[in-house]
């Protein structure tokens, strides 16, 4: 496995690129329960947080409940009825013209009702017209819509408008096992199942967030590459992976996302210092790494000394020699804090 | 701009750890100007007066920057165009003592354009030793875009500097691949009028640091401490030589030549009281202009570096760049004014008919009352005018509440405007009135923000689509004025002003806030950190 970057292909993985992987793949091994944030200062700008997002990543296909095989039907049922309170609130400017996607039939629905029982969930035909047009003028439909149930072991089947598939069936585009598993440094096991299944546990908050944008070409140009294909950065990460067939491992979020609308995550990376400062609003009981250059402007400086300086009080320092890298290529610093008991 | 990977520049600073070479000069007549400098600053500037007042002073002070942190040789024009150098002028307004120091230092500055600056001179010596030993292209300089020509002229016949062997701002820095020799005058402050980035020693890319600085300027305590990890400075970390120049030049005994002090220190307290005052960052624009923005808030900019669909947005001051241009427009679009319909406001019909008639019949008595009733406005006739009026897109009344209760109870008939009842209570005619005055202003000013948030999100689009055309246009050195084409929908122009520079550390009172100044008016307003806001 050759580290890439533009036309360039290194014969020995660069020591940074070790560095980074290995902080994202190291973090989860050296956790214990009490939140930590991570700092890399860097001397410049780079694609360490991808890099690092891309060790954690890694780490996650070893881990067998990194994934949403137990948890879909909860995450649809809680969707149905935010739905459902919007309807009744008559907040329904925004709300999509479907819910839900059933995956074998491609077919699109929408959640009816959350009033039923808790064990299934009532979705409608999305194409049902609550009024048509007689005479002209609108009168209610004398047809009723076509109605589904949704069930825990049916939940598998069914796709959350905007998400990605919870999991794609055997033979499908699942992620490439020879690509992960010689990852530089990253030597554990991976769980086949999670290749084929999406995860978003895990974070990288960053700029732009369409593939075009300056900053998400950074993690294009990028990547690993073995003798017979080259994978970018942003491949390899899922981050634009949300097509009908592919899975994804990893959310992302742009640095001026207002909420995060109850999504949960055990590790956020943080791309920056305004990807820091949303990653600490938004995530504020998950672990983070925060990557940070040393060569912004001098007010983005000023403004993380002002962020240390203010949440430094509830944190303290740890050493993490026996987990995480120990020894950083020249330029490099890492420090890790950790959040003191109340 | 060159790419430049990370691993490039990884490996660079492996196999490169970054040396600084400092050359500290000292010179016993340029320590005399300082000296007397700073005398005759004191002696004519004045803490309490603004700005303007004090603009020879603060004229001086920014003159005396300039001679502390680049090339720049003092001369006698700036103590000529403030009309210093003349005695009588000088005596009448600012005392026997000032005429004293102007006169002593027209004398120093002459004796020392002569013999010339050591740490100019030693400038040239070392710069011509770094081009055999890297080559020329292999150096670079970093100096605010004012001062190229000042360096250009101390080589000038030696060799000629293009603009690429300089560096002006933190973006160009960033994007220049890894140079042997960076040059640098002046000393490293976050503050102040010496100010320069961290990045310069954090994130080194060069093998040697060269900086030229006059003795008694001393680097601050903890510049270039990592900003994540504050135990590990960059600066003490780095490997550093150190050479001192003295120059033969004798001044003779005087009380005022003796070790030279830390001027920028001594510049940075003398300023005008803190009165109100907003913390803000100073944009700076060519042509010694500059203008202060409060931090937080956002401001469309044109990002040349960036791809297409990012390149125009709003953005917050932080991301704003050197480099990058400060759009300034007028523009405008026809929505069709909203006006006041008298059918939604019958109330305002009654009042203001009554005002118009005790007006036209008696004015006089008319002010008279509106004086009696406490309407305590300077020009009440012409509010009166105004009030009768029913055009526009508010309904014209006075801005206060007990003014317009003053008005329909005390001037005009009370019994005009009936009570109606509300709840079981009476609500007074007067209150029926202002609520039509109050929900008309509403309307007014949600129109106003719907419109210019209309007129924001057009002109992205359309600016977006000219970008090809901008590119080309817009000049780092100068700005460039964008006509809006009738096509678009909306009129006026954009005005492209390349930011030079960003510096925070000011603070200034809301009405100095967004208007561009002369860069010495705006360090008026250069505060330090341990000032109280």
């Amino acid at each position: 496995m050759r580290y890439f970057e533009g036309d360039v292909l290194h014969e020995a993985t660069p020591t940074w690129v070790e560095a980074a992987l290995s902080l994202g793949y190291r973090w989860r091994q050296s956790c214990n329960d009490t939140r930590r944030i991570g700092l890399l200062s860097m001397p410049c700008g780079s694609e360490v947080a991808g890099l690092v997002a891309l060790g954690a990543l890694r780490s996650d296909l070893e881990r067998a409940t990194a994934n949403h095989v137990d948890t879909h039907y909860d995450l649809l049922l809680r969707r149905c009825r935010e739905r459902m309170a919007a309807l009744r609130r008559g907040d329904s400017t925004e709300l999509p013209s479907w819910d839900v996607r059933n995956v074998v039939e491609n077919t699109c629905w929408r959640f009816a009702s959350d009033n039923e029982s808790p064990d299934e969930i009532v979705i409608e035909d999305r194409t049902h017209q609550r009024l048509i047009k007689r005479g002209g003028k609108f009168i209610p439909n004398p047809n009723g819509p076509c109605r589904r149930y949704i069930r825990r072991e049916s939940a598998l089947g069914w796709q959350l408008h905007n998400l990605p598939l919870p999991q794609i069936s055997r033979g499908g585009s699942a992620l490439e096992l020879s690509i992960y598993s010689t990852l530089p440094g990253c030597n554990g096991p991976i769980l086949e199942d999670n290749l084929y299944r999406s995860y978003d546990g895990l974070v990288l908050v960053g700029q732009g967030a369409a593939r075009d944008t300056t900053y998400m070409q950074k993690y294009y140009a990028v990547g690993f590459a073995s003798d017979n294909c080259r994978l970018p950065l942003g491949e390899l990460l899922t981050l634009h992976s949300k097509e009908k067939k592919y899975i994804q491992r990893l959310g992302f979020l742009n640095e001026h996302a207002p909420d995060n609308s109850g999504h949960e995550a055990w590790l956020v990376v943080a791309d920056g210092l305004p990807a820091l400062l949303t990653a600490e609003r938004l995530f504020p009981a998950s672990d983070i790494i925060g990557v940070c250059n040393r060569d912004v402007a001098i007010e983005a400086t000023d403004q993380l000394r002002d962020w240390l300086n203010g949440i430094i009080r509830y944190y303290t320092d740890i050493h993490t020699e026996n987990s995480l890298p120990s020894v950083l290529p020249e330029g490099m610093l890492l420090r890790v804090l950790q959040r003191k008991a109340t | 701009m060159m790419y430049v990977s990370t691993t490039e520049r990884m490996s660079f600073l492996a196999d490169n750890p970054p040396v600084q070479e400092l050359h500290v000069c000292d010179s016993q007549l340029f320590s005399a100007i300082r000296n007397h400098m700073r005398a005759l600053f004191v002696a004519i500037y004045s803490p309490e007066g603004d700005a303007r007042q004090n603009e020879p002073a603060l004229a001086l002070r920014m003159e005396m920057m300039k001679w502390l942190t680049s090339p720049l040789i003092p001369n006698t024009d700036l103590l000529l165009s403030f009309g210093l150098v003349n005695e009588l002028h000088t005596r009448h307004r600012w005392g026997e003592y000032a005429v004293r120091e102007v006169m002593a230092l027209k004398d120093l500055i002459s004796r020392y354009r002569e013999e010339g600056s050591v740490l100019n001179k030693e400038f040239v010596q070392v710069f011509c030793n770094l081009t055999v030993e890297f080559g020329q292209d292999r150096l670079k300089i970093w100096c605010h875009r004012n001062e190229r020509d000042l360096f250009r002229a101390l080589l000038d016949g030696l060799t000629v500097l293009e603009d690429h062997a300089f560096i002006c701002s933190l973006a160009e820095y960033r994007s220049c691949p890894p140079a042997d020799a960076l040059i640098r005058f002046g000393p490293l402050r976050t503050h102040g009028m010496a100010k320069t980035p961290e990045a310069l020693i954090t994130s080194p890319a060069y093998r040697r640091l060269v900086r030229f600085v006059w003795k008694g300027l001393t680097d601050e305590e903890q510049f270039a401490a990592d900003p994540l990890v504050p135990e590990h400075n960059w600066l003490t970390t780095m490997r550093s030589v150190r050479h001192s120049v003295t120059d033969s030049a004798r001044v003779g005994a005087s009380p005022l030549v003796e070790e030279p002090a830390d001027d920028i220190v001594f510049f940075a307290g003398t300023k005008g009281a803190d009165r109100g005052m907003h913390r803000c960052v100073l944009v700076e624009l060519p042509g010694d202009w500059g203008v202060l923005l409060r931090p937080g808030t956002s401001q469309l900019i044109f990002a040349p570096l960036r791809n297409d669909c990012d390149a125009i947005a709003y953005r917050h001051i932080i991301d704003v760049e050197e480099g990058d241009y400060l759009l300034i427009h007028d523009a405008d679009a026809d929505f069709g004014e909203i006006s006041v319909d008298a059918a939604k406001a019958p109330l305002a019909a009654v009042w203001k008919k009554a005002l118009a008639d005790l007006y036209k019949r008696q004015s006089g008595l008319c002010v008279q009352k509106m004086k009696d009733a406490g309407i305590s406005l300077r020009h009440l006739h012409r509010a009166a005018e105004s009030w009768m009026s029913l055009n526009g897109s508010v309904i014209h009344a006075p801005q206060r509440r007990d003014h317009f209760q003053a008005l329909l109870t005390c001037v005009i008939d009370p019994e005009l405007i009936p009570p109606r009842s509300h709840n079981g209570q009476a609500v007074p005619g007067w209150r029926l009135a202002w609520a039509e005055v109050a929900a008309s202003r509403s309307t007014a000013v949600e129109h106003g923000v719907m419109e210019s948030a209309i007129v924001n999100e057009q002109l992205i689009v359309e600016l977006r689509n000219e970008l090809g055309h901008l590119r080309d246009m817009v000049s780092p050195d100068g700005g460039y004025h964008h006509l809006l084409t009738p096509e678009s929908g909306l009129a006026g122009s954009v005005r492209f002003d390349p930011v030079i520079s960003i510096a925070s550390g000011f603070a200034a009172p809301q009405e100095e806030l967004g208007k561009p100044m002369k860069l010495l008016v705006a360090e008026q307003y250069r505060y330090e950190s341990g000032d109280a806001l």
